[in-house]
């Protein structure tokens, strides 16, 4: 595999000052591994490259120059490459950043920085769904047509892949783009009015314009599982209901557990916070018969036996928790 | 890009990071941090200057003066502990971040603006590491090394301050007419003397007054100093110098620190050094270069680092601790160790005649002097700039307790003949100033909570009640703490011998006594 001209040729231009980069990189990263960077620039940064030199060949020169620096700094630290410890960025510079190029050309740095880095936040969440940030991020490039908008974008399809802590943000985010454009990157259709679609999204956690919502009202998300098979908990979760989620106890560790209708995360919280918690009002409704979870509008058969099973509510969500199981369950309310 | 650029990067992680409580409030432009840099990143990104420093510290200690001691042990949690040789001596494996006295303290005295004194043998990195400190604070390299002073024996004050312009001299009618062609190294925010032990007495006072009182004068002129840090150095800080150092200058340094020995296990990043031909003074990175306002604002944020109460307190308990000398005075006010110096009279008679209390569990009785305003002043300076280094706002004891030996190394003068010294467990103590300094401080702590003066403290709450002022307080409740203070007196005497922290708890006691006293004269003249 070779890369292309335009590339090579801007790699050429400044011989010198690239492979000083190399060395002075390998200073920093001594386990940088210069066959695996080469195979990056060839089969990912390549095609970049090449579609900023369609439309825009004077800007070769510039991103040529981002992307090396780039494509040192990830495969020097493992992040990209042959010997990454993920596919993912290797996917999205070969996928996405192409439908991306003439923003690019403007802007270089912040569009291959600014993506980089959201692929590598976004697949550091264990739950979160990197492939779909992927697929919704390619569908929605014909919308990007400055800096800004592409960032809100990338920020509003981080919350659908399942990063339900960037709800409240995104969902301004996409407030500050033109109207058609927003219904497009929640999921909503053209024919929909932006306002109330915002209204809701931000009324309730667990309503969504598309089909995830039908789909999560029965199934719920399940979140967490015991660590011996690659999960969070060592000891089935003990929970405590707040107005934002829930704070989750099991054994020594504690956590911040937020959900909605595009999944659930975990983040780290401490002791105090725990047991300083205040029970949630309104929470100890029984919900609970037997086996089975009786809300308002529906009945939900759990597959777990009823000896110490849970539920534990705030104002949108509802949590089961089991002795039996290291998981957490959730669904919406209503 | 030049290999220097090895040695010029600093690296982007957080230094210090810290478990904090999590916020609920999740910015969604998080999303787009991460390790690539971006500009939008970097338009972001306002580094606290705490940050900055730790940036600073850790590229001195990784890529300019090679020093793997971490003789500033921090912990979180249990540390492995090993005993070593015969001596028994304890190796711990900090648990938490710690420091290197020789990168951190002068690092402080750079961010307070203080003196610090680097001792140790030819070729540790003093002057280096003194060198260094000017680079942080702008100048340039050349500027810096132009600007150091060099002790020597023939150094006069001309050398020192400036020289009156010979024209004048020949000319003038009056002194004003004399200009006087200041050196430059006056106007440095950092000044650097090298081997200051080495100057003669005579410019040694006129070092002293630039120290001091931060002006120098020649022939009746004045230059004002700017604010600055101070570094000198010698390789012997026990009056192996040309010259004896006056005590009034030596006074005047903040903090002493000494190089220790290199490690030859790290013998390999010279020899880069060397194969790169690279000085690290001369590529000190532009992130960790500080300008003069950014200096100023750590100087407030420093200061306004907060000293707990409960700490001060032990604070006051150490410094009570050393003053007491009982049989140098008759007067009460007069029994302290400062009479029997200004006295004159030989210092093992006074020792001698000490035959009441117990001399070895007294720690009063290991030194043969006490402390003065200026060094506590300097002690809890140097607790809030090491708290401040820290990420903390406020100070910790271990804060105190690893800044105290190197403020106080020079100021507290051990009495080598005391009993403590003679105990064999001891005797490293008589050679290892840092150590005993700080072995002092944990017995004094001891003490303290012995006797619980955390909770129990009747003086503290007298004065503690005395502060909240006597504005609308009656002769009845004047007469009654008037005698809660005579009764307190004779409780605090029953039976006991008089220690240094009693000793200072009845000056204390006897200065509420006069306040009320006066209080009620005023009172019934009414």
């Amino acid at each position: 595999m070779t890369i292309s001209d335009p590339f090579a040729q801007a790699l050429a231009s400044d011989r010198a000052g690239f492979n000083a980069r190399v060395a002075e990189a390998k200073h920093r990263y001594p386990s940088l591994d210069t066959a695996a960077f080469a195979i990056f620039l060839q089969s990912c940064t390549d095609d970049i490259v090449r579609a900023v030199a369609d439309i825009a060949p004077d800007r070769v020169a510039a991103v040529a120059g981002e992307v090396f620096g780039i494509a040192l700094e990830l495969v020097g630290q493992a992040l990209a490459g042959p010997g990454a410890r993920t596919t993912l960025v290797d996917q999205m510079w070969q996928k996405l950043l192409p439908g991306y190029a003439r923003l690019a050309a403007q802007h270089p740095a912040a569009v291959l920085g600014s993506l980089t880095n959201a692929v590598i936040n976004i697949s550091k969440v264990p739950t979160a769904k990197v492939d779909q940030w992927l697929r919704e991020m390619a569908g929605l490039a014909q919308h990007a047509d400055n800096l800004a908008c592409l960032l809100r974008l990338g920020q509003i399809a981080a919350w659908r892949a399942g990063l339900a802590h960037f709800r409240v943000g995104a969902v301004a985010a996409a407030d500050q783009l033109p109207a058609a454009v927003a219904l497009a990157a929640v999921g909503a259709g053209p024919q929909e009015n932006w306002s109330a679609v915002r209204d809701n999204l931000l009324a309730d956690p667990w309503w969504s314009p598309d089909s995830a919502r039908g789909r999560i009202r029965q199934a719920g998300i399940e979140i967490g599982q015991f660590t011996g098979f690659g999960g969070m908990f060592q000891v089935p979760p003990e929970l405590r209901a707040c107005t934002e989620g829930f704070l989750v106890k099991s054994a020594d560790r504690y956590r911040f557990l937020i959900a909605d209708v595009y999944g659930a995360v975990l983040h780290p919280a401490g002791a105090g916070e725990f047991e300083q918690l205040p029970p949630f009002p309104g929470a100890g409704s029984p919900l609970l018969d037997g086996s089975r979870l009786r809300l308002r509008d529906r009945e939900i058969a759990l597959d777990l036996p009823d000896k110490g099973l849970a539920a534990t509510c705030n104002e949108h969500t509802v949590a089961i928790t089991s002795p039996y199981t290291h998981a957490i369950r959730l669904f919406p309310l209503r | 890009m030049p290999l220097s650029a090895i040695f010029q990067h600093v690296s982007q992680a957080p230094t210090k990071p810290k478990t904090t409580a999590p916020s609920r409030q999740f910015d969604v432009a998080e999303l787009y941090r991460g390790p690539v840099q971006t500009d939008e990143a970097s338009r972001h990104d306002v580094q606290a200057l705490d940050e900055k420093l730790r940036q600073a510290y850790f590229w001195i200690v990784n890529n300019a003066v090679i020093s793997p001691h971490y003789d500033i042990e921090y912990n979180e949690g249990p540390a492995p502990t090993y005993s070593v040789g015969d001596s028994k001596r304890t190796l711990t494996l900090p648990s938490a971040q710690s420091y290197s006295s020789f990168i951190l303290l002068p690092l402080l005295t750079f961010a307070t603006r203080r003196k610090c004194l680097f001792i140790g043998g030819p070729g540790r990195g003093k002057t280096a590491s003194a060198i260094l400190m000017g680079v942080l604070a702008g100048s340039s390299i050349r500027d810096v090394r132009r600007a150091m002073q060099h002790g020597h024996p023939q150094m006069t004050i001309a050398d020192l301050l400036g020289n009156p312009l010979p024209a004048d001299l020949a000319t003038a009618q009056s002194m004003n007419d004399i200009r006087i062609a200041w050196r430059s190294w006056l106007s440095m925010r950092v000044k650097i003397v090298d081997e200051y032990n080495r100057i003669p007495t005579r410019t040694q006072s006129a070092l002293l007054t630039v120290m001091g009182d931060n002006y120098a004068e020649v022939l009746n002129h004045i230059f004002e100093c700017p604010e600055s840090a101070w570094y000198l150095t010698a390789n012997d800080d026990q009056g192996g110098g040309t010259y004896q150092v006056i005590e009034a200058l030596r006074d005047r340094i903040d903090v002493v620190v000494q190089a220790l020995a290199f490690n030859p296990r790290f013998l390999d990043h010279l020899l880069t050094r060397i194969e790169e031909n690279i000085r690290p003074e001369e590529v000190v990175p532009g992130e960790i270069i500080f300008s003069e306002a950014q200096i100023d604002r750590i100087g407030d944020d420093i200061r306004r680092v907060a000293v707990p109460s409960e700490l001060a307190r032990r604070v006051e308990f150490f410094a009570s601790q050393f003053e007491l000398a009982e049989m140098a005075g008759v007067q009460f006010e007069y029994m302290t160790k400062d009479t029997a110096r200004l006295s004159g009279i030989d210092w093992a008679l006074i020792a001698a005649a000490d035959s009441g209390r117990d001399r070895l569990k007294d720690v009063g009785c290991q030194t043969r002097n006490g402390l003065s305003v200026r060094n506590l002043m300097t002690l809890l300076i140097f607790a809030k700039a090491l708290a401040y280094f820290r990420g903390n706002r406020t100070v910790e004891l271990d804060d105190l307790r690893h800044v105290l030996p190197f403020t106080l190394r020079d100021k507290l003068q051990p009495d080598l003949d005391a009993p403590f010294f003679a105990l064999p467990e001891n005797a490293a103590y008589r050679t290892d100033r840092v150590s005993w300094l700080r072995h002092l401080f944990d017995l004094t702590n001891d003490e303290f909570n012995r006797l619980d003066l955390d909770h129990d403290d009747p003086v503290g709450k007298l004065s503690l009640e005395f502060a909240t002022g006597l504005e609308g307080l009656d002769e009845r409740a004047t007469v009654a703490r008037l005698s809660a203070i005579e009764r307190l007196v004779t409780e605090r005497l029953a039976g006991r011998k008089l220690y240094g922290n009693l000793y200072d708890d009845l000056l204390t006691i006897k200065y509420l006594h006069q306040r009320y006293t006066n209080y009620l004269q005023w009172l019934r003249s009414q």
